[in-house]
């Protein structure tokens, strides 16, 4: 993969989360992205920074957590990769509660699951998890949906 | 580096109630902020809660664990719980999280005060 457009390294506090939120959704608007679109990745992205911090991090405020951004074309759209070294959980366990249940807590991934064109948890072979997000801008998806179908049917 | 600035919630008693009005973004920072003056307001046991969302323009999942926490103390006790003047964005997370049916949601103060 080519060298991100971004790559910053963040300690595992609430606070640092809105001027991430601000920073990506800066960034997401100069790609082309609309005011939905960053705000979905906004969203996304707080509530990963969420997951991390309260249930891998254990609200522990010194840990590290690297984010790196990529902006894609055809189409059009970011990938965001956020890594820590938090202690690994199932992979399984990463998927959204039934909203039915109407509870405190759960919601998160169930958002990012919502909010994001791709999502994808992995572990990493040098310990922590990863999540690599990635959202598109829904003309450029459609286009390039278009010309892929437009090709195939060439 | 300093905390976040700490979300200020104005809190108003009307006839029969309190509305809260918390001023700013409420996510994993700041949601123990509403946590707190929600728990306040619910001691006293109001016949009706009210939060205006007017000067909220982002909420995540924290936030919404707070309000759906408040709902299910105002369940037990028989409170109304009626949450108003959601931003497109706030109301946009609360569809994604299929609770715009499980809150009392009206579109300004004055319904809030009358549902």
């Amino acid at each position: 993969m080519n060298e991100p457009h971004l790559h910053a390294r963040i300690l595992s506090r609430p606070e640092l989360m809105a001027p991430m939120r601000a920073m990506l959704c800066e960034l997401a608007s100069r790609v082309g992205l609309n005011e939905t679109e960053c705000g979905h990745i906004a969203l996304a992205i707080d509530e990963a920074l969420t997951n991390i911090i309260r249930h891998g991090y254990k609200n522990d405020p010194d840990s590290h957590i690297w984010i790196s951004v990529w902006e894609l074309q055809n189409p059009t759209g970011l990938r965001i990769q956020m890594d820590d070294l938090a202690p690994n959980v199932e992979l399984k366990k990463l998927k959204g509660r039934e909203l039915d249940d109407i509870r405190p807590g759960g919601l998160g991934v169930h958002l990012i699951y919502s909010l994001m064109d791709s999502v994808h948890f992995s572990r990493r072979t040098e310990g922590g998890m990863r999540l690599v997000v990635e959202k598109f801008h829904a003309h450029a998806a459609a286009n390039s949906y278009a010309n892929v179908k437009h090709n195939s049917q060439v | 580096m300093s905390g976040a600035t700490e979300l200020v919630v104005n809190v108003e008693t009307i006839s029969d109630g309190v509305i809260l009005h918390p001023k700013g973004d409420v996510d994993m920072a700041r949601s123990p902020a509403l946590r707190t003056k929600l728990t306040e307001a619910l001691k006293g046991k109001p016949a009706r809660l009210v939060v205006d969302l007017v000067d909220v323009p982002y909420m995540d999942s924290s936030g919404l664990a707070t309000l759906i926490e408040a709902l299910q103390t105002t369940r037990k006790n028989k409170i109304k719980f009626i949450v108003c003047n959601l931003s497109p964005r706030v109301r946009s997370i609360l569809e994604i999280a299929r609770l715009t049916t499980v809150f009392t949601v009206v579109a300004n103060r004055e319904q809030a005060i009358k549902a």
